[in-house]
């Protein structure tokens, strides 16, 4: 569990917000974020936006599911 | 597009400031020798709660109310910092030099201890349409931030081409990992960070753009 000396990247704060971190890599990131108030407000900055693009995400591929069944009934491959 | 004439309000400085409210400690970052920290809780000096509360307050809170939400917070706070200060007289940091680590280890229990209230909750309330189970989602102030980060990935999403978009929801959605969307979409490493970086980019600046257009009520 070692401390970090300096303050993670975005790239790693955004995989941490995405739960796509190392679980090794946890422990630093989190003991870090615990007394670095910085490091804190750029983590909420990062989730919003991610949770923000995973909605829209979501509602694109929703859409795109939406469109494949109504072609495949509109195809005429009723069974 | 009918979302561009949407009277939006983005993640603004102030809306952050008053989520970062429930953590009103200055910044914490400092250079606090943990072996006389905890000298100082072990001898009941007042000087070492005080102390123990501005270094671990602020993050405290943050992981509370990012796992739980603001549901009960204060007094989950509250119940950490007493276990902390327990176990400190106790004489359970036997290594005062890994403090931190040991906070750290006691908020994790903390939250998976309320996760785990949380989950039972919600299946003694499964037949109660207005229960909901604490988590930051119930936060109104967070949850209006998350929607207009929606819309500004909606503009995103809609101004990129479909192979860019493509890249992105499969990154966002976690469908593959970033090795696998290189392979598959024929991309490599510096052109996927490029198109990312890109989009952060544009996803700031549509942010900004709005909250400029934004009509005042």
């Amino acid at each position: 569990m070692g401390e970090m000396d300096s303050h993670p990247s975005e790239e790693e704060l955004e995989q941490y917000s995405l739960g796509t971190l190392p679980e090794a890599a946890i422990p630093a990131i989190e003991q870090h974020l615990l007394i670095c108030a910085a490091c804190q407000d750029r983590t909420t900055k990062i989730d919003a936006q991610v949770q923000g693009m995973q909605a829209e995400s979501r509602a694109i591929r929703s859409e795109e599911n939406k469109d494949r069944k109504t072609m495949r009934g509109g195809s005429g491959s009723k069974s | 597009m009918a979302f561009l004439r949407e009277p939006v309000e983005l993640m603004t400085e102030p809306m952050y400031a008053g989520l970062q409210a429930h953590a009103a400690i200055p910044d914490t970052n400092s250079n606090t020798s943990w072996p006389l920290l905890i000298e100082q809780i072990q001898s009941d000096e007042d000087s070492g709660m005080e102390e123990l509360y501005r270094v671990f307050s602020r993050g405290v809170r943050f992981f509370l109310w990012r796992h739980l939400g603001p549901q009960d917070l204060e007094d989950v706070v509250h119940d950490t910092f007493v276990m902390v200060a327990q176990a400190i007289r106790r004489g359970d940091v036997r290594e005062p030099e890994r403090l931190m680590g040991f906070v750290w280890t006691v908020v994790r229990r903390q939250l998976a201890a309320q996760i785990d209230r949380s989950v039972a909750a919600r299946a003694h309330h499964a037949n109660l349409d207005n229960f909901l189970p604490a988590d930051r989602g119930c936060d109104p102030e967070w949850t209006a931030i998350v929607s207009q980060q929606q819309l500004a990935a909606r503009r995103l999403l809609g101004e990129v081409s479909p192979r860019d978009r493509e890249i992105l929801v499969r990154f966002y959605l976690n469908e593959q990992t970033q090795a696998e969307i290189c392979r598959d979409m024929g991309l490599t490493d510096t052109q996927f960070r490029l198109l990312k970086s890109r989009a952060k980019a544009r996803l700031a600046k549509a942010g900004r753009r709005q909250t400029r257009s934004r009509i005042p009520s």
